[in-house]
C-alpha cells in the first residue's frame, strides 16, 4: 500500500483518495459483445460480431531482386468480406 | 402478474423472466429509462372509480392494470431519459424527465403493500451501513470496529486498538481528476499509523468510514430471498491485495474463485431475521470468516448483484428469484 503525497492547501485530496492508486483514463477498446434487448421477449442476448473470411485469392509480382524475373505468387487475400451480429 | 422494473441493458431478469413465462406467469417489464418513449400509461381515481393504472408498452403490445399485479421486482430502474419529443431548450427536456421520475416514485411507492423483492421504499433505509451494523450487533452478530467522522481525533481510538485498518468508500465509486487520472474507490487496508500520519485537513474535508481490518480465511456472499439462502464462498485470500485479497470486488478478471457451500444454521437464521428486521425480501450478504472460522458480518446491500454468482457456479439464483415472485400469482401452481 503506497499513500499518495500532496502539497498543503488546496490540493490536500480526502482520507480514501490518499490511500487509493490512480489508473489512468484510456480509451476502451472496442468490445466484440453487446447487450441486445428483446422487446418481444422482454429479455437481453448476447451478440457478438461473426465474420466471414474471404476464399479470394489474387495474382502478385514478387521480385527476386535487381535483374532477375519476378515470380507469379498466389497471394490469399484474408479478409472479412461479410459480418453480421449473432447471439 | 408480475411487475419488473429495470433497464434495457439489466441482464439479470433474463433468466427469472424465461422461468416465469415457462411456467405460464406473466411478466410485464418496465424499461424505466424510455418511460416516456416506449409506454403509455394513466393511473387514475375518482368517485365511480377506485384507484388503479394501466401501462401499455408500445413496442411488444404488452398491458398490464395495477389491481391484476401479485408481486414487483424493483431490479435496476433508471431514471427516465429518452424523449419523444426533444426540445432544443434544454431545460424543457430537464423538466420532462424530472416530471416522469416523480411519476414513477409516486407509482412505486402506491404499490408498497404489494410484494416486493427490491424496493425503493424500503431499500434507501435499509441501505444504511450505520443501521445495519447496529442491527447485526443488537442480533448478537460479530462486526468490525466502526467509526464515521470528519475529523481526526475521531479515528485515534480505533487507530489505537488495532494495527491496521480499513478504509471504505461511504457511497461515491468513482472520481476524475484533470480529465487524466481516475479513482476507483475500493476497499484499502493500511496500517493504523500511516492512517494517523494524515493531516487534519485530508479528515476534515468529508465524512470517513474506518473500521478495524480483520484478517480472512476466505469471504461469503449469501443472496437472500425470503426463505431461501445461497452462499457463495470467494478465495478472496489467494489473490494479491490489489486484485481482491483487501477488496474481492477487484478480483473480477483476476480468476477468483467461487464455491457455492453451506453454513451453519444460525448464520441462515441471522439472515432471514436480518431481512425482516429491515422489511426486506431480498438482500446480498458480505461476511468474513476468519481463520478461526468466526463469521463476522459487514454489510446487506438490499437489492445487489448475484448474476455473475450463476453464471460462474451454475448454481440457478434465478429459479429462486422467480419462484418467490410467482408463489402469489397462484397458490396452487407447482412450481
Amino acid at each position: 500500500m503506497r499513500t499518495n503525497n500532496y502539497k498543503s492547501g488546496k490540493d490536500i485530496m480526502p482520507l480514501m483518495m490518499n490511500f487509493t492508486e490512480p489508473n489512468p483514463i484510456s480509451i476502451s477498446e472496442p468490445v466484440s459483445i453487446t447487450i441486445t434487448y428483446s422487446d418481444a421477449e422482454q429479455i437481453n442476448y448476447e451478440m457478438r460480431i461473426v465474420g466471414t473470411r474471404s476464399l479470394r485469392s489474387s495474382m502478385t509480382n514478387k521480385s527476386r531482386g535487381i535483374g532477375r524475373t519476378p515470380a507469379h505468387v498466389t497471394d490469399r487475400k484474408n479478409e472479412i468480406d461479410d459480418s453480421k451480429s449473432v447471439r | 402478474m408480475v411487475l419488473i422494473f429495470s433497464n434495457k441493458e439489466d441482464s439479470h431478469p433474463t433468466n427469472v423472466i424465461k422461468h416465469l413465462v415457462g411456467w405460464g406467469i406473466p411478466v410485464f417489464r418496465l424499461n424505466t429509462e424510455c418511460l416516456l418513449t416506449d409506454y403509455e400509461f394513466r393511473w387514475w381515481c375518482c368517485d365511480s372509480q377506485s384507484a388503479d393504472f394501466y401501462i401499455k408498452n408500445i413496442k411488444n403490445g404488452l398491458e398490464v392494470y395495477g389491481h391484476e399485479i401479485t408481486a414487483v421486482w424493483d431490479r435496476r430502474p433508471k431514471i427516465p431519459h429518452d424523449l419523444p419529443i426533444v426540445h432544443h431548450e434544454r431545460s424543457v427536456n430537464k423538466y420532462n424527465r424530472e416530471e416522469a421520475h416523480e411519476f414513477l416514485s409516486f407509482l412505486r411507492y402506491f404499490m408498497r403493500n404489494i410484494f416486493s423483492i427490491g424496493s425503493i421504499v424500503e431499500d434507501r433505509p435499509a441501505n444504511s451501513k450505520m443501521l445495519q451494523l447496529s442491527i447485526a450487533q443488537q442480533m448478537g452478530m460479530r462486526i468490525p470496529d466502526t467509526c464515521f467522522g470528519n475529523y481526526k481525533e475521531a479515528f485515534e481510538a480505533l487507530c489505537a486498538s488495532h494495527d491496521a485498518i480499513s478504509l471504505k468508500p461511504i457511497g461515491n465509486s468513482s472520481v476524475f481528476l484533470k480529465g487524466e487520472e481516475e479513482y476507483v474507490f475500493y476497499s484499502q487496508k493500511a496500517a493504523s499509523s500511516a492512517v494517523m500520519q494524515q493531516s487534519k485537513e485530508a479528515f476534515r474535508q468529508t465524512a470517513c468510514f474506518l473500521q478495524n481490518y480483520i484478517d480472512k480465511k476466505y469471504e461469503l456472499r449469501i443472496t437472500a430471498c425470503c426463505d431461501d439462502i445461497v452462499a457463495c464462498k470467494i478465495d478472496s485470500q489467494a489473490q494479491t491485495d490489489s486484485t481482491g485479497k483487501v477488496d474481492w470486488r477487484q478480483g473480477y478478471g483476476h480468476d477468483l474463485q467461487h464455491e457455492i457451500v453451506e453454513i451453519p444454521e444460525h448464520i441462515k437464521l441471522f439472515c432471514r431475521k436480518f431481512l425482516q428486521r429491515m422489511n426486506l425480501n431480498f438482500g446480498c450478504f458480505d461476511f468474513i470468516v476468519t481463520p478461526e472460522n468466526e463469521y463476522v458480518f459487514l454489510e446487506c446491500n438490499p437489492n445487489g448483484q448475484w448474476l455473475w454468482i450463476e453464471l460462474l457456479t451454475g448454481f440457478d439464483i434465478s429459479q429462486i428469484i422467480a419462484h418467490n415472485l410467482s408463489k402469489y400469482e397462484n397458490p396452487q401452481h407447482d412450481n
